[in-house]
């Protein structure tokens, strides 16, 4: 082998430790595995909160921004396309993320932070909110906060969040709402939502995807919901005519007797299980398949 | 306000109510059916293949009718019991459409049929009027087909009492089913009045106190009628499949109908042969 070859190979040697010892080094240095305790948050101050929606979208507008939280993967996308469908699509993240400024590194082990975007919408809807401040829904403060302030529900828990849609003046919207009727109403009211199952109302809304069924709100209202025993309810006995009349599309002129359907309404399964023919049949079913071993 | 809390519990009975009649009906007419062998009937129809014997076969307007008639009532029985149960998510407003569609479709062909039987050139009213002939046979016919009597009285017209009966029923019950289903329409299509306030509203309502009320009424008896056809049709089904196998298979088109001069038999009653017998024994 000539001198020449020798000192280019020992060149080319030379070039590729020189390449490849700080590279070994880093990756002596990264850590094998992660969890969510050693992630301690991201230094976000590249952008500024009045810059959100371009700057916060850099990174959510990645749908493989996720993260590893307790073993399961949470993602922490946000569909561009879905906020400019919206009717929040001129408002700022920091709009609704009220507390994004000021909590920099804003990776947090608590749920605070959907707290306060959840019940930021009171800002921009007051009437809603002071609507929603009289019903059951609203949150005690003071002497008569309850312990269960946690589970009630805020604004964003029944509309949602980033995937929102229009509801005034909007089909879309409300064939939206109504959709989610069970993420609205019924994860939190299984009861009702499971024994809503008459004939005209329950059944057709549920199964059927009837337009014209009444979804849970059509009835007992929404932002000032009542207890059906509380006067001011919608569903309270003494206004019920006056509930079901109010949409044209649903009774006219109902009375007394009429009204009297509405223990059906929530209550079809108890009157079955009262009727003696139906408690006979089943004993006799059960009798059958009892002899067959069921 | 008590009573209409039975009205109320009247739903449920109704829905108990049927459902366990069907399947009582079901049952009867499997048993019924089950009957026919020990008193020779099954052999000498199914096995001797000993039919009634026609002089003519029905003609093809009558058939066409039948059978669109029959299709639509099928379409209204199951969207009907649809909309009550919806026993799949999300048809609620596909059936109400099929079942307005069919309604439609029903309601001209009874208007047809009924033109076809009055003042068509062949028509055929006369086949379906209930003579002193008949109700003189009433009898028998019901000893014949509950197995109490082997004698089936002879019958000089197309159809025996009971038929006459049945189908004279289906006309009134249809009538009351096209106008308790027009009934149920509360859109106010007519000058601002809706079908319902005109069909029940006007003198149910005010006899029950609410138009509303008239039209639950109307509805109920809609479901009722409803379940009448279902179970008369199931009647009207086996009674054409297990006693005349040869028209009900030329009514549906499979194979022509044997012609017989003369309606094919004697004045006097049919005589049934007994089981472990043949018809060369009688």
């Amino acid at each position: 082998m000539r001198a020449g070859t020798l000192t280019k190979l020992a060149l080319l040697a030379l070039a590729l430790s020189v390449t490849m010892i700080p590279a070994a080094a880093l990756a002596q240095e990264a850590p094998v595995a992660t969890t969510s305790a050693d992630v301690i948050g991201y230094d976000v101050d590249f952008t500024l909160p009045t810059a959100a929606k371009a700057g916060c979208l850099v990174c959510h507008g990645d749908e493989n921004l996720i993260r590893l939280r307790e073993d399961e993967i949470v993602s922490f996308f946000v569909d561009p396309a879905e906020l400019e469908a919206g009717p929040h699509a001129t408002v700022q993240c920091a709009g609704c993320h009220l507390d994004f400024a000021f909590t920099l590194p804003h990776v947090q082990e608590t749920e605070d932070w959907q707290r306060t975007a959840k019940s930021a919408c009171k800002n921009c809807h007051q009437d809603q909110y002071v609507e929603y401040g009289q019903g059951a829904h609203r949150i005690e403060v003071g002497n008569g906060a309850s312990a269960d302030a946690d589970e009630k529900p805020l604004c964003g828990d029944c509309h949602g969040a980033h995937d929102m849609v229009a509801l005034v003046d909007s089909p879309e919207g409300q064939a939206a709402m109504r959709d989610n009727a069970w993420e609205v109403c019924g994860r939190c009211h299984e009861d009702y939502w499971e024994n809503y199952n008459d004939y005209y109302h329950g059944r057709p809304f549920k199964r059927g995807g009837a337009y014209d069924a009444p979804s849970c709100w059509d009835c007992h209202g929404y932002h000032d919901i009542r207890p059906s025993s509380d006067r001011r309810s919608t569903v309270h006995e003494s206004r019920l005519a006056e509930t079901c009349t109010s949409n044209p599309a649903c009774h006219h002129d109902v009375n007394v007797d009429y009204l009297t359907y509405a223990e059906m309404i929530h209550g079809h399964g108890e009157l079955l299980e009262q009727n003696p023919l139906f408690d006979l049949l089943s004993r006799i079913r059960s009798a059958i398949s009892g002899l067959f071993g069921g | 306000m008590s009573a209409i809390v039975s009205l109320t519990q009247l739903n449920i009975w109704l829905d108990v109510a049927f459902t366990s009649l069907y399947a009582v009906v079901l049952v009867a007419l499997v048993i019924h059916f089950l009957g026919s062998i020990p008193k020779g009937r099954f052999r000498k129809k199914f096995i001797l293949k000993k039919w009634p014997e026609h002089d003519h076969a029905p003609g093809t307007q009558p058939k066409l009718l039948h059978h669109t008639h029959m299709l639509m009532m099928i379409v209204l029985a199951i969207s009907g019991l649809y909309i009550r149960f919806p026993f799949f998510d999300g048809g609620r407003t596909a059936m109400r459409y099929i079942h307005y569609f069919a309604m439609i479709v029903v309601t001209i062909n009874l208007i047809w049929r009924l033109w076809y039987a009055f003042f068509s050139k062949q028509r055929d009213w006369r086949e379906f009027a209930i003579t002193k002939d008949d109700a003189k046979s009433a009898l028998g016919v019901i000893l014949y087909y509950s197995y109490i009597s082997n004698s089936k009285p002879h019958t000089s017209s197309k159809y025996n009492v009971m038929q006459k009966f049945s189908y004279q029923f289906f006309l009134v019950l249809m009538l009351m089913q096209v106008y308790t289903g027009f009934a149920l329409v509360f859109t106010p299509i007519f000058w601002g009045y809706s079908p319902r306030d005109i069909l029940v509203g006007w003198w149910l309502g005010v006899f029950v106190g609410s138009t509303d009320l008239a039209g639950w009424y109307a509805r109920t008896a809609h479901y009722v009628i409803n379940w009448l056809f279902i179970i008369m049709t199931t009647v009207h089904v086996y009674l054409s499949a297990t006693e005349d196998v040869p028209v009900t298979l030329d009514f549906f088109f499979v194979k022509d109908l044997e012609i017989k001069g003369g309606h094919g038999h004697a004045p006097e009653p049919h005589a049934v042969p007994a089981a472990g017998t043949t018809a060369g024994d009688q």
